[in-house]
């Protein structure tokens, strides 16, 4: 909703600014018929106020979005955007993947998930059969990594695994999680859960029952969880 | 230009950014490539969707889909495959921006075959200021028409 009253905001500032040029230039003096110098000079005169616009409009969102507080008694055209007077920090970005409100950081959702494995009943069927298929899957990890006590539930699997550094871990994300003959053919997910000293890193990795979707459950437990914050 | 046809223009350019905020996206199959370096070649172009030219065992492709908001984020790829031969099998994964924690990732084949097919690849979280990226497998002889994903 946020971005939309800002894409609003944007095209009312780009179309009221636009008019406003517009009726400016038709009440100004009939000039004689303009040379390519006169073109030239108009030309780079609109350049200029349409930069001034694409500023306008920048401010604008930048205000709707919460990235800058205009400072008290200066004029919002006068503002800048943070993005361009600095390097953007990590909570003043200026684009990607915006986070929508109520949802969870990566470490909450893997905080959360690991509560929902951890309060999910076993199915020994599924656990039976899936113990193996994983066990298959982490014939593909790095040499050097070691992993730990496998555990399976009723809806996912759940392996921490030690690597000597960060490249093997990507390694294996490369060669078994983007392979598509992996023996685990359900969805996966996991991520980093410690980075030492010596460059080594810890990880999880999940491996999803098929028709299962613990995202799901993640999201409206943390939903639940933060409603009304 | 003329006054009214830049104004009209930039009211225009606004109109389509406002659009553009909900949807779909799509993409030709053709904005893709090889994960792989050496197999950019085994990928040709025709009319803005790829084939696979090369023989043995199939070539990985992959596309970066630009997302704007985090969570789940849908996939279906059209592709085709003359036979089993010429099979096409897609997944998409959902990162974190630093590219460590990941999700999603079921390879969808293609339901059958001598026409072109929706390939619904199912969906991947992606967090706050992560990213999308689907896979493809591309037996010799399969194509990929393009891709469609939610924003």
């Amino acid at each position: 909703m946020k971005t939309m009253h800002a894409g609003l905001i944007g095209v009312a500032t780009i179309v009221l600014g636009a008019g406003g040029i517009f009726l400016a230039r038709e009440r100004a003096p009939q000039k004689p018929k303009p040379t390519a110098s006169d073109s030239a000079a108009e030309l780079s005169q609109v350049k200029e106020e349409l930069a001034q616009l694409r500023n306008q409009v920048a401010v604008s969102n930048a205000l709707v979005n919460g990235r800058m507080v205009p400072n008290p008694g200066t004029p919002e055209s006068q503002a800048q955007p943070l993005a361009s007077a600095s390097p953007p920090e990590a909570n003043e970005r200026p684009a990607g993947a915006k986070p929508t409100p109520n949802q969870p950081s990566v470490q909450e959702i893997s905080d959360t998930r690991l509560q929902i494995f951890h309060n999910e009943p076993v199915d020994p069927v599924w656990q039976r059969e899936a113990e193996v298929v994983a066990q298959r899957q982490m014939t593909g990890l790095p040499a050097g990594a070691t992993a730990g006590r496998l555990e399976c539930r009723s809806s996912m699997c759940r392996v921490e695994v030690s690597y000597k550094d960060v490249e093997s871990y990507k390694e294996y994300l490369k060669t078994s999680i983007t392979n598509a003959e992996r023996p685990w053919k359900g969805n996966v997910m996991g991520g980093l859960i410690e980075r030492n000293a010596n460059g080594s890193v810890r990880a999880e990795h999940y491996y999803v029952r098929p028709g299962s979707d613990p995202m799901a459950q993640v999201l409206a437990q943390y939903q639940a969880e933060h409603e009304g914050t | 230009m003329n006054k009214k046809a830049f104004v009209s223009l930039l009211a225009g350019c606004g109109l389509l950014a406002v659009a553009s905020v909900a949807g779909a996206r799509t993409l030709g199959g053709f904005a893709g490539r090889g994960i792989s370096w050496s197999d950019n070649s085994c990928f040709y172009e025709a009319w803005g969707s790829t084939t696979n030219n090369c023989t043995g065992s199939g070539r990985y492709w992959r596309t970066f889909t630009p997302i704007d908001n985090s969570g789940n984020r849908s996939v279906t790829v059209n592709a085709y495959g003359a036979s089993s031969s010429n099979n096409v099998g897609c997944a998409a994964f959902g990162l974190s921006e630093d590219d460590t924690t990941y999700w999603g990732g079921t390879y969808v084949y293609l339901p059958s075959f001598g026409s072109n097919q929706r390939i619904n690849v199912g969906s991947a979280y992606v967090p706050g200021y992560g990213f999308l990226f689907v896979d493809c497998v591309v037996n010799y002889g399969g194509r990929i028409n393009s891709i469609q994903w939610s924003p």
